[in-house]
């Protein structure tokens, strides 16, 4: 019997489709998102939601619509969350990942993240209350510098000895005595 | 009994002082007069008297060392120490509850972050626990440069106050500019939050410090309220390679004895070391701002070592700076090898040269000027010693060429009967004493007290371990002495040095390529001399073999002294056992354990690793927010800086960060804008518009591994 070979049928895929998930998918993990399922489900409808995206805006790139609809998914979650960020502004995007970050969700809370279930307690009361203090409130003070003044003679600019200058005069003639000694010790002996 | 520092009479401070000159003047006197009875007998001649003068000047540093440890040992065998800053406080003055607002502060640059994190978290917990200082905050200030430690620090401080609940009780804060390096980090500290605290206990990024200790010391500052220093005595910790090890040993052994004869005569006039030390902060900051120095060059400019001259301020302006021995609990780390040591010097040795000028300053105390003397001392005398060295070969090849052992003039010989050679023995043997005084003491001191001996390994380890570190420390001596001798030759030729981040810890130890490269000179010029040595006579060849051996040597001995696998071995043989090591406190204990944990945690790829800290800092969602919320938002910046930072980001992004000068990489990191669209873009850009680093950075957050190459693989 004579098999027919058949033309390997050209992929349906479309590249660029495929780079947009696996960023996507990238992008989820980055947040510390590590179920396997749970990234794979999230990033499909994410996908998904960006393929209709791309048909009000034909010609935008796959990969900037599924960060776009990843981005609209965490807002949507954040809303939901009862947290006080808008995802939609860059500025207040940025305090939400702290707040993530402070509420330690990718360590204790990762499997919470982007789920339509209803937040723990826990972590909404961590990212409601989270603060960031890298420094305490500012008491600014001035600090001049000393001065220094170099003055090669400088015990000579000092009034005549007085008792400070004979407790070290009487050390030095004992010094002087010491040396003496071994001075005529010396010039007996040469 | 309870020591008042304010009833210390100034005659008894001077009577402490003049008896150790004296001490140093009898030990000294001695043997000039025997190396100058030895030169009169083959005849003076200005080699001999420029020989003599410095033999005369390198006693006298040695004589000083002998001194302060036999003073010690006086005092600790005795018990007759009345003046420590430590023994001041009564049952009652420990037992008050301590209410000071205090900083710990560790001012770091581009020092390993674990490290860092875990040194603080050590002190932090180690502070908590005491429960004796509610009001005790703690400020990693930094000035790295490096993004890879920068980035990597702000997002190890927010995980650590994370992990601690010390949201609030540890605080970061990053200079923008390292304006004034370690002084100006300080200084930037205290203009901004001096205010908000009485005192300030300044870490080391190497340090550890127990909360008992700190408690203590914030004590003793609550005690005595004219300090305005006290300076802990830290000792070595944590040293893994042969030469950590050694050198922790070795200050574990005689650290004791030489500190408590320092202050014997220091007292109230001390010094600060720049670390292990709290700071009264009103006094610090109103006296203690260092001024440029006049001129240029290595001598002129910003004041390298600052801490020398802080104590002198302090001082200078009525507050007395203590030596705090008898505190334990207090630790700092060590060069792991000697091009480590080497390098540490370096700075130092700038920075204590520079304080020449200083010595000649109006106003500052006598002591303090004695510190900036013997602090430049302790490094010019390498290259006294090397011309020691020289001077001797010369002499004993002038005596050679003339073939005369002595000239018909009998000296002392003439009353004791000594012959040339057996004078010369007999002074080479004092010197001896003199040298080894220090170590003979500190075992001596070691008796009647079998816990201290089990341990530092017991006796028989403690022999083996003196005796073998004794040997190594005679051949690392003659490369010491050349390291410094050519550091003070280029800074002296006006080469400044950059002051660069010290590796710390066992790390990666020494490599071959890198000791050959240190030593190479040095093995060269050993065995040169030793050729020169021995045609000019062979006796003497002999006598300097230690320190010929030690140059022509000092390649395998440097690797060898940095192997970390060779420092544990030994340590499992119980050789240069400490107590740190063998009953270790808990902190140090942990410290180790988790800095090795986060040590040996796995590494980003090498390609990715150079430039990693930039990379997490654009990519990742929490760093990049932790690292922009550092950053202040510009409100209307010049449109030339918003021109130039798009024109950064789109080579940034297409030609990866090898396409920028590192100063364009760190106006990128140090503008929050450009790092909040860098974030954005990178994320949402097909592959096609980036380079490939950043292709590679994001596939190092993929979790799919690349397809698997087969016979099929197309």
């Amino acid at each position: 019997m004579e098999t027919a070979i058949a033309e390997p049928s050209p992929s349906t895929a479309d590249p660029a489709w495929d780079e947009a998930f696996l960023r996507t998918e990238s992008y989820l993990r980055a947040y510390g998102l590590e179920s396997a399922v749970l990234l794979n489900e999230l990033t499909a409808a994410i996908i998904q939601e960006a393929r209709q995206r791309a048909q009000e805006t034909p010609g935008a790139e796959p990969v900037a619509l599924a960060l776009e609809a990843a981005h609209a998914r965490i807002g949507a979650w954040f809303a939901r969350s009862g947290g006080h960020c808008d995802w939609a502004n860059d500025g207040s995007r940025l305090q939400g990942r702290l707040a993530l970050i402070v509420a330690d969700l990718p360590g204790r809370w990762s499997n919470a993240f982007l789920s339509p279930d209803p937040l723990p307690a826990a972590l909404a009361e961590a990212m409601s209350s989270f603060q960031i203090l890298p420094s305490p409130e500012l008491r600014l003070a001035n600090m001049a510098p000393e001065p220094l003044e170099f003055a090669l003679l400088e015990p000579l600019d000092r009034r005549l000895p007085g008792r400070r200058f004979w407790k070290p005069a009487r050390a030095a003639v004992t010094w002087l005595l010491i040396f003496g000694f071994f001075g005529i010790a010396w010039a007996k002996s040469h | 009994m309870v020591f008042d520092p304010s009833r210390l009479s100034a005659d008894e401070c001077s009577r402490r002082r003049h008896r150790v000159v004296t001490i140093v003047i009898l030990m000294v006197a001695p043997a000039v007069v025997t190396m100058a009875d030895l030169h009169w007998r083959t005849g003076f001649d200005t080699w001999k008297v420029a020989h003599l003068v410095l033999f005369t000047l390198l006693l006298v540093l040695i004589a000083l060392g002998a001194t302060q440890s036999l003073i010690g040992y006086w005092l600790r065998r005795s018990g007759a120490e009345t003046c420590r800053i430590a023994d001041t406080l009564s049952a009652e003055d420990l037992g008050r509850p301590v209410t000071a607002r205090t900083a710990v502060v560790m001012p770091i640059f581009n020092e390993e972050v674990a490290r860092v994190i875990e040194g603080i978290r050590a002190v932090y917990t180690s502070v908590q626990k005491t429960g004796r200082l509610p009001e005790c905050d703690f400020f990693i200030l930094s000035d790295s440069n490096d993004p890879n430690c920068w980035i990597a620090e702000e997002a190890a401080w927010l995980a650590l106050t994370r992990e601690l609940g010390a949201h609030g009780r540890i605080f970061y804060r990053k200079r923008r500019m390292g304006i004034n390096k370690k002084a100006g980090n300080i200084a930037d500290f205290c203009r901004r939050w001096g205010r908000i605290y009485r005192y300030m206990v300044v870490l080391d990024a190497d340090s550890i410090m127990t909360g008992d200790a700190i408690l203590r010391l914030v004590q003793l500052m609550e005690k005595n309220r004219r300090v305005g220093i006290i300076q802990g005595v830290p000792m070595l910790a944590n040293g893994e390679t042969i030469l950590a090890r050694l050198q922790q040993f070795a200050s574990r052994l005689y650290g004791p004895l030489s500190a408590a004869g320092l202050n014997y005569w220091q007292l109230g006039e001390a010094n600060y070391w720049g670390h292990n030390a709290i700071i009264r902060l009103a006094p610090f900051m109103r006296h203690c701002s260092l001024p440029e120095l006049p001129g240029s060059g290595a001598f002129g400019g910003r004041i390298l070592s600052h801490d020398y001259v802080e104590a002198a301020l302090m001082r200078r302006a009525g507050w007395e700076v203590w030596l705090a021995t008898g505190i334990e609990g207090n630790y700092e780390e060590c060069p792991p090898t000697v091009v480590d040591l080497a390098e540490r010097d370096r700075r130092w040795l700038q920075g204590n040269l520079q304080h020449t000028r200083l010595i000649f300053a109006r106003g500052f105390h006598p002591v303090n000027r004695v510190h900036f003397l013997l602090g430049i001392l302790s490094y010019l005398a390498s290259p006294l010693w090397l011309a020691f060295l020289v001077l001797s070969v010369v002499i004993a090849g002038h005596l050679h060429d003339a073939d005369v052992a002595s000239l018909p003039m009998r000296g002392f010989a003439a009353y004791a009967r000594w012959s040339y050679a057996g004078e010369a023995l007999c002074l080479f043997f004092y010197t001896l004493v003199l040298l080894f005084l220090p170590k003979a003491l500190s075992l001596l001191d070691l008796r009647g007290r079998p816990a201290d001996v089990e341990d530092f390994g017991g006796w028989e380890g403690l022999l083996a371990s003196v005796s073998l570190e004794t040997v190594i420390f005679t051949l690392l001596a003659p490369v010491l002495m050349l390291f410094h001798s050519w550091f003070i030759g280029l800074t002296l030729l006006g080469k400044r040095v950059s002051w660069g981040t010290q590796r710390r810890g066992g790390s990666d130890g020494a490599q071959w390529a890198e000791a050959a490269r240190a030593h190479g000179a040095q093995t060269v010029l050993g065995i040169l001399a030793a050729y020169v040595v021995f045609r000019v006579d062979v006796g003497l060849a002999l006598w300097m073999s230690p320190i010929l051996a030690g140059l022509i040597l000092s390649i395998p001995l440097s690797y060898l002294t940095g192997s970390q696998p060779l420092g544990l071995t030994m340590q499992a043989q119980g050789l240069f056992d400490t107590p740190e090591e063998t009953r270790p406190l808990p902190e140090i204990r942990e410290l180790a354990e988790r800095t090795a944990a986060r040590r040996s945690a796995p590494q980003p790829p090498d390609k990715l690793r150079p430039n990693y800290g930039l990379l997490q800092a654009v990519l990742d969602p929490y760093v990049n927010a932790v690292h922009v919320s550092f950053l202040r938002a510009k409100d209307d910046p010049p449109q030339a800086t918003g021109e130039r930072l798009v024109a950064l980001r789109a080579k940034l992004m297409q030609g990866g960060p090898q396409a920028l000068q590192p100063r364009d990489r760190t106006s990128l990191l140090l503008d929050a804008e450009s790092m909040h669209l860098l974030h954005r873009d990178v994320w949402a850009s097909p592959a096609s518009r980036l380079s490939e680093w950043w292709q590679a950075g994001l596939e190092y957050y993929t979790r799919l591994a690349p397809p698997p190459r087969t016979a099929f693989s197309r």
